[in-house]
């Protein structure tokens, strides 16, 4: 399922924790400084990898891709549409 | 004065062009600009509050703020009260800064986070600037100290990088120095007044502080976006303010070639565009060049300890000199030695060293770094490269050992210090290692005393110590680090992940 292997995917990479209840699903990447402006882009290959969806430049923007609830949202909108 | 400050230049500019739009930050909650006059007047007000305060001539105001109106009011505050401003980076932790603010002996500190949560013996103040030039400083914790130390009142601003000892390297910069420099790029790159540009490095690194300074000397316009990892921010900025220039370092060109497509935006407006902070690989150059036709693309080459910039080389050359710096801006001198300290002949590889108006003081109390690369009247600069039969610079290579991870330079022996805090780790080895979105990435080797030890303590144990960027990617359990007979670690005979050498 995405949502784990997502949630799994930022918690060990980006937190280096396995107690799930470090990662809200609602928690922004940028104001929780969990992931930097570095760190997004690594994120976009993940879920490319993982989706077979490719992201385009103009949905590359905080309110598709700021924390686990937003990017679940807008995967979801993606393989819909 | 026998030289004029780049201060004086602001205030002429602004006195020049007052209803000119000196600033313009985007931001989440909107965009918010202010006017020359607007701005002068901020920072003559703030420079009022200083000298107010307990502060001698010559004291170390920290800057501790993201590029915005507050940070270039405070910066030139410091200036036009007679005081040193420190950009601080603003990745940095806790750790980290108060290393610098101890180093430079920062008596107050500009900065929008709690002085609890930084951690640093400075006092703290938030300043709030308005789009009307209105100031207001929250000053609950003022400076109850005054300072022993007596300045050169000639020095402009300390920057602090990455030493390879991991140690504070206090780039000390005299206002000659950024003034001659600042000349030098305008020059090299016809920065005309009625500019606007798209500024997205940060200031407290000397790339963006030069952006900084070539512009507000000038009376033209700075665009400042923050980078937030979404490229296509920056084609829409330079969309909506018809920007004619924009700087990036080559992990910023990859993203917008990767991610953005540019045809869907409208950047007509664009004259130039100037990249540094290391090579930008060739088909990469004529990617940009191709999707941008008609755009001038300056290639430069700097460093901290030359001020900013060194060298640049022309767009009309860059087809017959692809690969190459350029020729030094003017004021400056290049020459490349080899070990023995003697000239090389063209096409020779060596040394480059530097020697002009803007080569730095020193290192902030540190003689013995300063004397190791400012010697015979010349800063040696720590890179190989050559120059050819017309003069233009090539750079081979970097002696040093320090990494390159998403443009910031980041010293292994920094992490290595942070890694061999942890109890259960014996001995410990940073590389950089290639990394397809960072450029590089740190890649830790360690001999572990304790068989529990995991590769995710150590990262969480980073992470608490240094920026993001710096914590390793990857790290490898080895029985024994590879080093010669003396006992010195053989950073070459450690092999990244992927089982390929190290590039240097």
């Amino acid at each position: 399922m995405l949502k784990d292997k997502l949630r799994n995917y930022i918690l060990e990479n980006f937190l280096f924790s396995d107690n799930p209840s470090d990662l809200g699903d609602d928690d922004s990447f940028m104001e929780k400084e969990i992931i930097d402006s570095t760190g997004i882009l690594e994120v976009i290959e993940f879920l490319e990898e993982e989706t077979g969806i490719s992201i385009e430049d103009e949905e590359m923007v905080p309110e598709n891709l700021d924390s686990v609830n937003r990017i679940l949202a807008f995967v979801e909108r993606k393989q819909q549409g | 004065m026998a030289f004029d400050r780049l201060i004086d230049r602001f205030f002429e500019a602004a006195a020049r062009r007052p209803d000119r739009r000196a600033l313009i930050e985007i931001t989440t909650d909107g965009d918010r600009s202010i006017r020359y006059a607007e701005l002068a007047g901020a920072v003559r007000r703030l420079a009022h509050w200083l000298r107010q305060q307990d502060l001698q001539p010559g004291a170390r105001i920290g800057i501790h703020l993201p590029n915005s109106l507050e940070y270039v009011v405070a910066y030139y505050a410091a200036w036009t009260a007679g005081m040193v401003p420190v950009a601080l980076n603003t990745l940095a932790t806790p750790h980290e800064l108060s290393a610098w603010v101890g180093h430079s002996g920062c008596a107050l500190l500009f900065s929008r986070q709690d002085p609890g949560r930084l951690g640093v013996q400075a006092a703290a103040c938030r300043l709030c600037v308005e789009e009307s030039g209105d100031v207001a400083v929250d000053d609950q914790a003022l400076p109850d100290q005054t300072l022993d130390a007596v300045v050169d009142h000639e020095i402009a601003t300390l920057i602090y990088t990455s030493g390879t000892t991991g140690a504070p390297k206090g780039i000390t910069l005299g206002h000659d120095n950024l003034g001659s420099n600042i000349s030098g790029v305008i020059e090299s790159l016809s920065i005309l007044p009625d500019d606007r540009f798209l500024c997205v490095l940060p200031f407290y690194y000397s790339f963006g502080n030069s952006i900084l300074h070539s512009h507000l000397s000038l009376g033209a316009t700075l665009v400042l976006l923050e980078p937030s990892g979404y490229p296509v921010r920056i084609l829409e900025a330079i969309e909506r303010y018809r920007c004619q220039g924009f700087a990036g370092v080559p992990s910023l060109y990859l993203s917008l070639l990767k991610k953005t497509d540019f045809s869907k935006h409208d950047l007509g407006s664009l004259r130039y565009l100037t990249q540094a902070g290391g090579p930008l690989a060739v088909e990469f150059i004529r990617e940009l060049l191709d999707r941008l036709p008609g755009v001038r693309l300056y290639v430069m080459y700097g460093q901290t300890e030359c001020s900013a910039r060194i060298a640049c080389l022309p767009p009309d050359r860059l087809d017959d000199k692809f690969g190459s710096v350029g020729k030094p801006i003017r004021g400056l001198e290049i020459r490349v030695v080899d070990q023995s300290g003697a000239p090389c002949a063209a096409g020779e590889q060596g040394e480059i060293c530097v020697r002009g108006d803007s080569v730095m003081r020193g290192y902030w109390l540190d003689p013995v770094r300063t004397g190791q690369v400012l010697r015979d009247g010349w800063l040696h600069t720590g890179d190989h490269g050559y120059l050819d039969e017309d003069g233009f610079l090539f750079i081979v290579g970097r002696q040093t050992e320090m990494l390159k991870i998403a443009d910031n330079r980041v010293s292994p022996y920094e992490i290595e210090e942070v890694i061999l805090e942890l109890p259960g780790v014996e001995e410990c080895a940073v590389i950089g290692c290639e990394h397809k979105l960072l450029g590089q990435a740190a890649h830790a080797a360690v001999v572990a005393s304790d068989p529990d030890l995991t590769a995710q303590a150590i990262k969480k144990h980073c992470k608490q110590q240094l920026a993001f960027y710096k914590i390793p990617k990857t790290i490898a359990f080895v029985d024994a680090l590879p080093k010669t007979a003396s006992g010195k670690i053989r950073r070459g005979d450690i092999h990244c992940p992927n089982n390929e050498r190290n590039p240097s």
